[in-house]
């Protein structure tokens, strides 16, 4: 199974779908955000099988 | 990277581990739920960083071991129709059914295709509309979501030759039935934390209040692993057992609802059997009756197949935390990942795969040769 965390770089809707453009490391990926309604550019949200499940926070540190 | 290399600090580590050992005053047995927490407890060597009196043993989260064989037969019945190309995680396709496994199927000429998601069968549903395209849905609540719009939107946009072979498991079961066996030794869980970015945590507070055993939801990086271990290790030394989550970076209490609704449109909570474990009553996920057009089961009629496990192997018991890997006789000789006897010995997330990968196989050799010389 798949999860990477990944950085928004653009939101747009195709095919009635919310969708991202995100970057993981060095590449551009599409992926549906449909399941985060919040999520806008510049969040990083963990990506589980190609689909953003949630946002990250980034007030939380060790 | 921001959010990984802060939780692979070596010195917060080295405080962590302090803090464990001037904590621990008793014997305890943790379990860590998910197989990605054991890959990085083993990869990371954390067990060997703990007191002794603290063992850490595996648990059944590893998606691709917990596939029952009778499912991985049915995927190969269906890989092998000349009408089907069969799209499968990575890991899937070198998982031992009863007679090969995927990859033997492929050099056969099956048209089995490696998938990142299951949204992207679609696409390939589409470009294809003369042939039956199936996608293998194994794993737990994380992939549930991912499964679950795949078959949303083939409804939706009317991708009819595209369907799912179903085989979703369920975590908090599979926590009360390793807790409810007469083998159990497991006083406290370092909890799923992927599982619960999805599903939240309400569901295991019942079950820590039930079995009085404190679970931690816990991340995959070593600092998130000797945080979890050593929340869980408070509680068992204070007597408490509560839910904690440590976490809280992707984790709430209540979980992504967007994706719950998702998932349960979709799907229902039916009795699953689990590879090595047997049936657990209400521990998986079928496809709802409204998405039946898009459940290869019915649409293949594969449902009564006899099969058959190697009786060597103990993955089972390894699965429910009872064994370790290097307890079967057959760990890094006859199984190895080259010639993997059962699923445990497949996914870089089983523990046999683990142990072996980070050469606790030659250990166990050069622990035989010792005793041998002495
Ligand atoms: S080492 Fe191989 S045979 Fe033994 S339990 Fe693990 S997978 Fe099964």
């Amino acid at each position: 199974m798949n999860l990477i965390y990944a950085k928004i770089v653009e939101v747009f809707i195709e095919e009635d779908m919310r969708m991202g453009r995100v970057q993981v490391g060095g590449a551009i990926k599409k992926v549906p955000l449909d399941l985060l309604t919040e999520a806008r550019p510049g969040d990083t949200v963990l990506l589980a099988d190609g689909v953003a499940i949630s946002k990250v926070r980034p007030d939380e540190s060790p | 990277m921001k959010y990984l290399d802060e939780y692979r600090s070596e010195e917060l580590a080295q405080k962590i581990v302090a803090e464990i050992h001037r904590t621990v005053t008793k014997p305890w047995v943790l379990m860590e739920v998910c197989g990605g927490q054991t890959h990085s407890i083993v990869k990371y060597g954390i067990d060997r960083l703990l007191p002794q009196s603290v063992e850490l043993v595996h648990g059944p989260g590893c998606p691709v071991c917990v596939t029952s064989l009778e499912m991985i037969d049915k995927a190969h019945a269906i890989a092998q129709r000349p009408d089907v190309i069969f799209c499968s995680f990575g890991d899937m396709l070198r998982v031992p059914g009863s007679h090969g496994d995927l990859l033997v199927l492929k050099s056969r000429g099956a048209d089995i295709r490696i998938v990142y998601s299951p949204v992207d069968c679609l696409k390939i549903a589409r470009a294809n509309p003369d042939k039956k395209v199936v996608f293998f849905a194994i794993g737990f609540e994380t992939t549930a979501p991912s499964n679950a719009m795949s078959v949303w939107q083939a409804k939706k946009q009317g991708v009819s030759n595209f369907s799912v072979l179903v085989s979703h498991v369920l975590v908090p079961p599979s926590i009360a039935s390793i807790l409810q066996s007469p083998l159990n030794r497991v006083q406290g869980f370092l909890g799923p934390g992927h599982v619960c970015v999805v599903m939240g945590y309400r569901e295991y507070e019942p079950l820590a209040e039930r079995f009085r055993v404190p679970i931690v939801i816990t991340g995959f990086e070593p600092i998130d692993i000797l945080q979890g271990t050593l929340m869980t290790l408070r509680q068992l030394e204070a007597g408490t057992h509560t839910v904690e989550n440590q976490y809280p970076r992707v984790v709430n209490r209540d979980g992504n609802k967007v994706a719950q609704d998702l998932v349960n449109s979709v799907f229902e909570v039916c009795d699953r059997k689990w590879r090595g474990v047997g049936s657990i009553p209400k521990s998986g996920y079928k496809l709802r009756y409204e998405f039946h057009e898009h459940d290869a089961e019915r649409i293949f009629d594969v449902r009564e197949i006899d099969t058959a496990e190697p009786a060597h192997c103990i993955s089972g018991l390894v699965l429910r935390g009872v064994k370790k890997p290097h307890d079967c006789a057959c760990f890094g000789k006859v199984c190895t990942p080259e010639t993997p006897q059962g699923a445990t010995m497949v996914s870089a997330e089983g523990a046999c795969a683990a142990y072996y990968a980070y050469g606790r196989h030659l250990e166990l050799q050069k622990g035989l040769a010792e005793v041998a010389h002495a």
